[in-house]
């Protein structure tokens, strides 16, 4: 059903859009009629039976209230539309705009006289009231459909620190970033996205921070999006990344409002996507994927010491298998005589060739993170649990891998969980640096890394290069990247990002 | 424009894809399991002409069991000895490929053992193989074995499964403790080509172990002048050798004092050697050694701290007198005395520096030893 509404309301915002289309002769249909009767036919002709059709007098009129049963709350409609509409005293011959400034005690009223608006509205939770013998109505906001609270963060869980993430409704999340910045310079610039989801999108950034180049490229390529729908941030992600075929996102997300809104103060733009919990923000760099946001809730040297592990776990992630097929394939005048003795022994009696094995392990692997995460999470962390220990120790057993392998490969998947933002990416590089190992070795696995490298420092984010503050070295930036300082050392903000750098003191 | 730049980076990427095929060197892979892992390498004087006994040695829990009819075959728990006769080439290698069926992989080679009879005849046409070799390292150490290198490396290993292992182990220790001298085949090499210099390499025999098992036992130093050992070196000719090119940091020093034995065990032992050089193409060395230590043992007696002192550097004295008469009896320089003398007087060794193995005896010494043991 709401697919043919869709269809039908695009169908007419197409027609609209057609140069020479009106016909001076026929009614324009796009307008509402003044007789209720056909208003309410054209209406019910494109919902089905969750369309609430509520028929009323106002003072001697006739009048239609109509909304969404499920989308509206009905009870806001009945206090604060309904019950100031039927008082007694209300005198005939009244207007919709009479009864929108005089009566109505809601808080959002429109008045309009197009039919795609009021459709899109009775879509998007609205009530509408329609009068006989207007040719308009009233659009009063009423959204009232299930929505879930504020809760836990499930993808950036941290020990210290808000526990709140942001929700599916777009409202709830601009509200919970207004509270961590209450400036008023914090601005919501408004916009939708689909031809038929109409997703609302928010684009906030800080006035006076946020340099008005990037909030102007921001719209821009918002604006271009030219899709069916938008249903999650991901398809904006896409639409708007600087680099859409290479492996790492140039485009950062979060599901935290306090990391969102500590980016925002950095002069990053937030895209929020009405429909989805994780928000957008833009420039994105490579290195802010290694800061957690309890990083700066912890004391620096620990906070450092965590960004240098994870750093390090990334490199594990990516390079690990592939140095292991190298190191036992082709150099392995490169491990120590008793390891080569112990390595040896372990795959004496395995049938398959390493790289196979280890391309086997891999994606033995690949499969069970996948099935634990699809699954319910109770049996999800049975499987995980029965394909570590069980599957592996089996296996191994049965010879079908050797144990330094099984080693190797569960303690890169341990690392992966530490960058989980790069997951996506670290996962297909360590499967092309592995294809690289078994077939150059150490001179394939250079040659990866090398045009890994170059790939990176060649990508950028609105503007601003991917790597830095490595390339270009930003020699001010490095005190907020692999190493974090003191808080009261981190005087300015990132270069590039803003005009306005200084953070710290002259706003007493 | 564009376009002609999308094309150029696409022929730029295409040709370094293409290149990427010329790695073809690198395209060698081979399993742990296809490698059979070569742990020692000696090499024995063979009863046939012109050829020698190589035997290599193999750790056997990895390499699966050995073929039959296997000539020359000895088997520990542990390792496996391959002995096969040729003349170290590579259809010799070949050989051992085809009766083990592994890959023979050098790059663990941890000891090279030569028998005494083939160092007395000459070894440099078959350590050329070796040097040749990309995969062998040229750390590997290199060791003597009165009598036969074979029936070293079967012997029952000290505190390791592998005999190569422990010998190997001991040889890199020992010069630490003042037991004897290290040689890798760098140094062999090195000494090979210099036009003054004489190798010093352990030698290494079996004895009768506490169970009747023959065991390996460090005992002197051989001398190689080139590829050819000239001489030996006793045990205690080895001490005087490791004072004189500072090679001793801790060792122990045993000698007697008003008929008592003391032993004081020497820490932070420091060698310098100062060359003056005369006009007669003599030269005089002066050396200076400094060196902490202890005194851990004064069986009986009551002797002076200061008789000990006086006595332990007499000791240090006589041994390295000890060594630098056997040097000059073969007219052998084991201490690299001309190398240093070429390097700090170049000129003054373009005129006597040709006939500086009949200079070597007329060389003179003198001594300056201050020990300093740390408590009576």
């Amino acid at each position: 059903m709401l697919h043919d509404i869709f269809r039908k309301i695009g169908y007419l915002i197409r027609r609209s859009q057609q140069p020479g289309n009106a016909h001076e002769e026929a009614p324009d249909e796009r307008k509402l009629f003044e007789r209720l009767e056909l208003n309410k036919e054209r209406i019910q002709s494109y919902y089905g039976n969750d369309l609430v059709l509520r028929a009323c007098n106002v003072g001697s009129r006739a009048a239609l209230l109509c909304y969404i049963d499920g989308l509206a709350d009905e009870k806001f409609i009945g206090d604060f539309v309904l019950v100031p509409l039927l008082r007694p005293w209300l005198q005939q011959g009244m207007r919709l705009s009479h009864i929108k400034e005089h009566f109505l005690t809601a808080g959002d009223v429109k008045e309009t006289d197009a039919l795609p608006l009021l459709l899109g509205s009775l879509s998007a939770g609205d009530c509408a009231l329609l009068l006989d013998g207007e040719a308009g109505a009233l659009l009063i906001s009423s959204k009232g459909y299930a929505r879930r609270g504020v809760e836990d963060s499930t993808t950036e869980m941290t020990a210290r620190g808000p526990r709140e993430s942001f929700t599916e409704n777009m409202r709830t999340n601009t509200a919970l970033l207004r509270r961590r910045v209450k400036s008023p310079d914090l601005l919501f610039d408004l916009c939708s996205a689909g031809r038929y989801s109409k997703t609302d999108i928010t684009i906030a950034y800080i006035r006076g921070i946020a340099q008005e180049e990037t909030v102007a490229e921001v719209k821009r390529r918002l604006a271009k999006i030219d899709v069916d729908a938008v249903l999650e941030s991901g398809y904006v992600e896409q639409y708007v990344e600087d680099a859409p075929y290479s492996l790492f996102a140039t485009v950062g997300n979060s599901e935290r409002p306090d990391a969102v809104a500590a980016r925002l103060l950095e002069g990053r733009i937030a895209i929020l996507v009405d429909g989805t919990p994780f928000v957008l923000t833009v420039p994105c760099f490579f290195m802010e994927t290694f800061q957690g946001v309890e990083d700066y809730y912890a004391r620096p040297f620990f906070a450092t010491f965590l960004r240098v592990l994870r750093f390090a776990a990334a490199i594990v992630t990516v390079l690990l298998p592939a140095l292991y097929l190298s190191f036992t394939i082709f150099h392995q005048e490169i491990i120590p005589t008793k390891l080569l003795f112990s390595m040896v022994g372990a795959s004496a009696n395995i049938p398959f060739p390493e790289l196979l094995e280890m391309l086997l392990m891999s994606f033995t692997f690949e499969v069970l993170r996948e099935a634990g995460k699809r699954l319910p999470r109770a049996v999800g962390q049975s499987i995980s649990i029965v394909g570590a220990i069980i599957v592996g120790e089996a296996a191994v057993s049965a010879g079908l891998v050797s144990a330094p392998m099984v080693i190797v490969v569960s303690f890169t998947a341990v690392c992966s969980f530490m960058v989980p933002a790069h997951n996506d990416a670290f996962t297909l590089l360590r499967f092309i640096f592995i294809a690289a190992a078994g077939w150059m070795g150490g001179v394939g696995v250079l040659l990866c890394a090398l045009c890994l490298l170059a790939h990176l420092a060649s990508l950028e984010s609105f503007g601003q290069p991917y790597m830095a503050p490595f390339f270009p070295l930003r020699r001010g930036d490095l005190k907020d990247s692999l190493v974090r300082a003191p808080l009261h050392d981190m005087v300015a903000r990132p270069t590039g990002m803003t005009g306005n750098r200084r953070r710290v003191g002259g706003n007493k | 424009m564009q376009n002609a730049e999308r094309k150029c980076r696409g022929f730029v990427a295409l040709l370094l894809v293409g290149l990427l095929f010329l790695f073809a060197a690198c395209n060698g892979s081979r399993e742990l399991y296809d490698l059979g892992i070569v742990l020692g390498i000696g090499l024995d004087r063979s009863a046939e002409e012109g050829a020698v006994d190589m035997t290599l040695q193999l750790a056997s829990g990895l390499q699966g069991e050995p073929g039959g009819g296997m000539g020359g075959l000895q088997s520990g728990e542990a390792f496996i000895n391959y002995t096969l006769p040729g003349d170290v080439s590579l259809s010799h290698f070949r050989q051992f490929k085809l009766r083990m069926q592994k890959e023979v992989y050098l790059a663990h080679n941890e000891l090279f053992v030569i028998g005494e009879p083939l160092a007395r005849a000459g070894i440099g046409p078959y350590i050329d193989f070796f040097l040749r070799d990309p995969e062998l390292r040229v750390s590997t150490n290199i060791l003597v074995a009165k009598g036969s290198a074979a029936e070293l490396l079967a012997a029952e290993a000290m505190l390791s499964e592998y005999p190569t292992l422990s010998l190997s182990q001991r040889e890199d220790s020992y010069p630490l403790s003042g037991a004897t001298s290290r040689c890798s085949l760098f140094d062999f090499v090195s000494a090979m080509a210099s036009e003054c210099r004489c190798a010093t390499v352990p030698m290494a025999e079996l004895q009768a172990g506490a169970d009747g098992e023959p065991i390996s036992v460090f005992n002197g130093l051989a001398i190689f002048r080139g590829d050819t050992m000239i001489g030996t070196l006793t045990q205690e000719e080895v001490s005087g050798l490791l004072f004189l090119t500072d090679a001793v940091r801790n060792g122990a020093l045993r000698f007697s004092v008003d008929g008592s034995v003391v032993e004081v065990e020497l820490q932070r032992s420091k060698t310098k050697l100062c060359y003056t050089v005369q006009e007669d193409g003599t030269a005089d060395i002066l050396v200076t050694i400094r060196s902490g230590g202890r005194i851990v043992s004064r069986a009986g007696g009551a002797a002076e701290r200061n008789s000990i002192i006086r006595a332990g550097e007499t000791r240090m004295q006589e041994e390295m007198l000890m060594t630098l008469r056997r040097a000059q009896e073969l007219h052998a320089d084991i201490f690299g005395f001309g190398d240093a003398i070429a390097k700090c007087e170049p000129d003054w060794w373009e005129v006597h520096g040709g006939n500086w193995e009949a200079n070597l005896p007329r060389l003179r010494f003198a001594f300056d030893i201050v020990l300093e043991p740390g408590e009576l």
